[in-house]
Formats: structure tokens, C-alpha cells, sequence
């Protein structure tokens, strides 16, 4: 079957869009050595860039390969990839929301200000009704 | 949801991945289908539906509906 090569694939998924991952990583890695050589720690600077370059070219080489590695990549993005992808944002915030709320409260049982966590759950939880808002008049 | 999606792709001697190519979506998306493991989308439905030349009902079942 003959092909051409156009900016989007066949599952929707646009070119530049399966290469922003990939190329965040090599940002990361810039920013990592930018940071860590900011602070004269060579050592650290190039475990951080390492790490970043080598999770890009897992997510490049493998891609193909494996559903969770192409969802890592956001490869290949359709509905169902969507579902799976929000769903595991969910289950990362309940998580998060969890440690921020234990936190709030060990450090309130402690006597010491929450600082930080305080923050976290004041934003998370002002940015949940925001979006639960949002969301419903939109659906 | 029971579908016949599996059935009418090999009638049409097609892969999943050509199937998927066929309809946007990946073969993974296509085999979650064929499993019964994921429900497509009304859009979706409609789609493969008519990509075999049929309707969403002949296509797909509720899982308490006679095949």
C-alpha cells in the first residue's frame, strides 16, 4: 500500500507532538547540568542529564514496542489512551492528595507551621473545585 | 459491551493494526475492543460500524442482549 508522509498518523497523532516528550527530556537534561554546574557539582550534573537522556531514548526506541512506554511518549494518542492517561492523572492526584493531607496534619499534631503542605493542599484543593466547575458546565 | 468486531475484521481479512489504521485508533484499542475489555465511544461506534457496512446495534450488544 503506497504512503505519504504528512504531519499527522493514522491513529491522529501529529509528528511534532510525538517528539515533545523526547525533546522535554532533553531540555531537562540541559537544565539539570545548567543547574548542577551552576553549583560546581560535575558529578551530579551529568548523573542528571544522564538519567533524563537515557529515559528519552527508552521512550524513543521502545515506543513501538510497548503500550506504556507509548503512552510515556505520548505516541500514538487515541480515545482509549486518553481514558487510560486520565485515569492514572486521577490516581496520581488521589495519591498526592493523600501524602499532601497526612503531611498538613502531621505537622499540624506536631505544632509546627504545614509551610509547604499547607500551600499544596490550599492549591490543590481551590484547583479541584475550579476544575470540577469548570468541567461540569462544559460536559 | 459484546462486539462482533473480531469476526467482521477477519471476514475482511484485516489486521488489527490495519483496522486501526483504517479508523484512527491503535491496535491495541482495537484488540481492548474485540476483548471486551474497553467500549468505544458513540463516535467510535459509529464509525466501525460503518466502516463494515453496518448499524452500531449490528455491530455491538449489551452484555444481557441475545446475540
Amino acid at each position: 500500500m503506497p504512503t505519504t508522509r504528512t504531519d499527522e498518523r493514522s491513529d491522529g497523532t501529529k509528528d511534532g507532538r510525538r517528539w515533545a516528550v523526547p525533546v522535554l527530556c532533553v531540555v531537562f537534561a540541559v537544565a539539570y547540568a545548567a543547574v548542577f554546574l551552576a553549583h560546581h557539582r560535575p558529578a551530579l550534573a551529568a548523573a542528571g542529564a544522564g538519567v533524563m537522556l537515557a529515559y528519552g531514548a527508552v521512550l524513543v526506541i521502545f515506543s513501538g514496542r510497548s503500550e506504556a512506554v507509548a503512552l510515556l511518549r505520548d505516541d500514538g494518542r487515541d480515545e482509549r489512551r486518553t481514558v487510560i492517561t486520565t485515569k492514572a492523572a486521577a490516581t496520581t492526584f488521589y495519591l498526592l492528595v493523600t501524602l499532601s493531607v497526612v503531611m498538613l496534619f502531621t505537622q499540624l499534631a506536631r505544632g509546627v507551621d504545614p509551610g509547604t503542605w499547607g500551600v499544596v493542599c490550599t492549591v490543590g484543593g481551590f484547583g479541584f473545585v475550579v476544575s470540577l466547575i469548570w468541567e461540569s458546565r462544559r460536559s | 459491551m459484546r462486539s462482533d468486531v473480531r469476526e467482521l475484521r477477519t471476514a475482511k481479512g484485516l489486521s488489527q493494526q490495519a483496522l486501526g489504521q483504517a479508523l484512527g485508533v491503535s491496535r491495541q484499542t482495537i484488540n481492548a475492543i474485540e476483548q471486551g475489555r474497553y467500549d468505544p465511544s458513540l463516535p467510535l461506534a459509529i464509525r466501525m460500524a460503518r466502516f463494515f457496512g453496518k448499524t452500531v446495534e449490528e455491530v455491538f450488544h449489551a452484555d444481557d442482549e441475545d446475540r
